[in-house]
């Protein structure tokens, strides 16, 4: 008997626990600022939209910003934003590329707050884990007063933050290329001068009519097999985690 | 020992004739008389018994020494040189008697173009070549250009071979998670038999073997009996190599081509590899032609640089020295524009 209850307690624990997920829906995902806790003045939204949109516009990442007034704690409210930036269709090109502040404001009064700061698509890499960190150590330390700084304070430490991964190809590319260029048309224009070869061949005073090949045999000797395993590429340095709707977001959720 | 030297004179002024690339005629430059080899030939006779005969004689060092039949100069021939000119007054001399015999050649291609044609093909040869150093384009230098008949020898094979070649399909495909290459060999047996025609090669250790196989192809269409009166107004030089020194080089040619058109014939493979061959060159038939070849050279840095047109068709070959600093300039501006342009494409682009 106690067996069978470990099995259905076993069986429970590895469903998720928001396989049910609550999540706000939204008809236009244009609308960057959600402000469900209202705890927010119509200016201000209008505000945060704008630098949303301007973000949109310049980091090609999406920034969406949710207040609710729920009562989750710091997992819950994780869920959460994953679920209402996955299933509501956030993100920017393929791969939804944008990150997601959603703040928990019912213990307010007492200076507490449940917030998740998520990140999805090449935004992952774009913040890793050390800048998640330094992003929530703000609101924390900064001890700003009320939710309109925090949420102002997070959209600017998500510019200051944002580590554009470099690309080293494209560096290596950069330097490399132009020596390869003039290397090759160097060679070209060196090669232009030399104009002396000796001959080795004669096909120039072949009789190309009178050409008889008499005898032809071609004998199977053997054959070789080589296989090599197909590489599949790595991961960088955002330890990531999976939503219900199934998609990777980095970041998380934490008390303030 | 007497030698005659010839030239032509003008049956109408006695005035010295030459060949005129252009019309393939002789042209009296005094007179403006034109004449077509017939015509010469027949007055040949006549105009050799006018012509006074000259001593050539060798000098206390060997060389060979002849008086000019114009002016009486006293002038010093090489041991090769069959047609030459006076270098007072510039009359051309042919050294008859170095054309006799085994020296006497079967065929000669005639110049086609003129030193005047020569120079201008010699001024466009910095087109196009940036590092080309600067005497080159300089017309003092330019006009240097000399008007030689070069020997060239000329073989008719016919060939018999087999080649062993060998060759490799490879095939490319995945499965499961594996890149899988497979490679068949195979041995491949090739046998056949061809003919070359008129294969050269140069008769004269004076010209590098080299320039003169880079202004091949000939037309031998072209080719005309030999007479002496198309030296007139040219260089020539007798042969220093004789024909079976000189098949060597025709007979690895003639082989090579005979190994690449049956390696050739082994298809549908990505690769084949001659491994052993056996050609066999039956020589047919040989002749002593000679070339017509526009000479310069150039100096550059203490060093001589030799070039050659081709006297029938006009190509141009030699090997000009870079300029190093003209080099230098080119690599580090290229290298420069072209980082700036790619800097500029991938700030735009946003990959930086």
């Amino acid at each position: 008997m106690k067996k069978i209850l470990y099995y259905i307690l076993a069986t429970l624990m590895i469903i998720p626990i928001n396989i049910n997920a609550y999540y706000d829906k939204v008809d236009d995902t244009d609308q960057k600022v959600y402000d469900y806790a209202e705890v927010l003045s119509k200016n201000e939204e209008k505000e945060f939209q704008e630098i949303a949109e301007n973000f949109l516009d310049k980091y090609k990442m999406d920034m969406v910003i949710v207040t609710v007034n729920k009562g989750y704690n710091s997992s819950q409210i994780e869920a959460y934003a994953d679920d209402f930036y996955d299933y509501n269709g956030f993100g920017y090109g393929k791969t939804n590329d944008g990150i997601i502040i959603a703040i928990e404001t019912y213990d307010m009064e007492n200076d507490s707050y449940y917030i998740a700061v998520e990140t999805t698509g090449k935004a992952i890499k774009n913040y890793t884990d050390s800048e998640i960190d330094k992003i929530f150590e703000n609101l924390k330390k900064n001890k700003y007063d009320g939710v309109y700084e925090m949420i102002l304070g997070f959209t600017k430490d998500a510019i200051k933050y944002r580590k554009a991964p470099i690309n080293f190809l494209a560096y290596f590319i950069l330097i490399a290329l132009p020596f390869v260029i003039s290397g090759i048309v160097l060679g070209i224009l060196i090669a232009k001068n030399r104009m002396v070869k000796k001959a080795v061949t004669a096909s120039a005073y072949l009789n190309k009519d009178d050409i008889n090949i008499t005898a032809k045999e071609d004998r199977f000797i053997t054959t070789h097999v080589t296989r090599v395993p197909i590489n599949t590429g790595s991961s960088g340095g955002s330890s990531t985690h999976r939503g219900s709707s199934g998609v990777s977001h980095g970041g998380g959720g934490r008390h303030v | 020992m007497a030698k005659n030297t010839l030239d032509h004179k003008c049956p109408s002024c006695s005035a010295t004739l030459k060949f005129n690339p252009h019309g393939q005629n002789w042209v009296c430059e005094y007179c403006g008389s034109e004449f077509k080899l017939e015509d010469l030939e027949k007055k040949t006779e006549k105009l050799t018994k006018k012509t006074e005969e000259v001593k050539v004689y060798k000098d206390q060092d060997g060389m060979d020494v002849y008086t000019c039949p114009n002016c009486g100069a006293q002038i010093i021939a090489s041991e090769e040189e069959s047609a030459t000119f006076c270098v007072y007054c510039r009359s051309t001399a042919i050294l008859k008697n170095k054309l006799v015999g085994k020296f006497n050649p079967s065929f000669v291609i005639p110049f086609k173009n003129t030193k005047e044609d020569a120079i201008q093909a010699f001024k466009k040869i910095g087109k196009g070549r940036p590092l080309m150093p600067k005497v080159f384009s300089d017309p003092k230098n330019i006009n240097d250009m000399k008007g030689v008949y070069i020997p060239f020898w000329i073989y008719d094979y016919d060939v018999s071979g087999s080649v062993n070649v060998d060759a490799k399909r490879v095939t490319s495909y995945i499965s499961g998670g594996y890149q899988v290459t497979k490679t068949d060999i195979y041995d491949c047996y090739r046998a056949g038999n061809m003919s070359y025609t008129k294969v050269p090669v140069d008769g004269s250790t004076h010209f590098d073997d080299d320039i003169m196989d880079s202004i091949e192809p000939f037309d031998y269409e072209e080719l005309k009996e030999f007479s002496y009166s198309y030296l007139s107004g040219f260089f020539a030089e007798k042969y220093d190599v004789d024909s079976d020194q000189a098949s060597e080089r025709a007979i690895n040619r003639t082989k090579n081509s005979t190994v690449d058109i049956l390696r050739d014939d082994v298809k549908g493979y990505t690769s084949a590899t001659v491994k052993s061959s056996d050609i066999d060159c039956k020589l047919i038939k040989n002749d002593y032609i000679l070339i017509p070849v526009w000479m310069l050279n150039i100096k550059y840095n203490d060093k001589l640089y030799k070039f050659a047109m081709n006297g029938q068709t006009g190509k141009m070959v030699g090997n000009i020295p870079i300029d190093k600093k003209k080099a230098w300039l080119y690599f580090l501006s290229i290298t420069c524009g072209s980082f700036i342009l790619l800097l500029v494409l991938f700030l735009l682009l946003g990959w930086l």
